[in-house]
């Protein structure tokens, strides 16, 4: 059984890390693409 | 991604497999097959990386694709195929009637069902990464064309042999 658990605790862990790493990438690439304020006209 | 979940596979795979045959790998028609997956997905990976320009590496990428496809349905028959070690289809076999035990099978159930919600929702992230990745680099192509046009009237444009000669270039006045 603590061979299944490991399993599991393994595939969670590599999927988890994963979706985290996904997810900081496209916040990242949104703040980016996003457009920039204009600087104010003199 | 498909990197991501047959690297998976094959190590939980691997780990179910010690205490039930007792050893942590063979080379069995299913491991090998899947084994081979990883490998032509890996190479998948390695000829995105290949600079090219978008179309080509695009149309490259697809036939290794497609190529690698070929092998998702020999993983799934490779059992009724070739009689090694690992164990016959016990959900979808040849005569549609699963072999498996009821609470074995309800967990597996539930499970295809929970990694696969995982994967479509990955798969949606992934995708939203990757085009916004590739319109930040076509953006900022542009801006660099932009600044390169900046420099000087037609500097980023090769000027075509004997134009000059023929009068085609004109010089700005100052």
């Amino acid at each position: 059984m603590r061979y299944i658990d490991a399993g599991y605790a393994i595939a969670l862990s590599v999927l988890a890390g994963y979706a985290a790493l996904l997810w900081r990438r496209g916040r990242r690439l949104e703040r980016l693409a996003a457009p920039r304020p204009k600087p104010p006209a003199r | 991604m498909g990197t991501v979940f047959t690297a998976l596979t094959l190590v939980t795979g691997s780990i179910w497999g010690r205490p039930t045959w007792g050893v942590w790998w063979v080379w069995d028609a299913r491991l090998t097959s899947t084994a081979l997956l990883l490998v032509l997905l890996l190479g998948y990976l390695a000829v995105r990386r290949i600079p090219a320009d978008a179309d080509a590496r695009a149309r490259r990428c697809a036939v290794v694709a497609l190529v690698s496809a070929l092998d998702v349905p020999i993983v799934h028959f490779s059992v009724n195929w070739w009689h090694t070690l690992h164990q016959q289809a016990t959900v979808i076999n040849p005569d549609f009637s699963p072999t498996i035990h009821g609470v074995m099978a309800w967990t597996l159930l539930l499970g295809f069902v929970a990694f696969t919600l995982a994967f479509a929702w990955m798969l949606v992230v992934r995708y939203r990464v990757e085009v916004l990745a590739e319109q930040l680099e076509d953006s900022a192509l542009d801006v660099a064309l932009r600044e390169r046009w900046s420099e000087g009237p037609r500097a980023a444009e090769p000027v075509p042999a004997g134009a000059d000669a023929a009068g085609l270039v004109t010089t700005p006045t100052p």
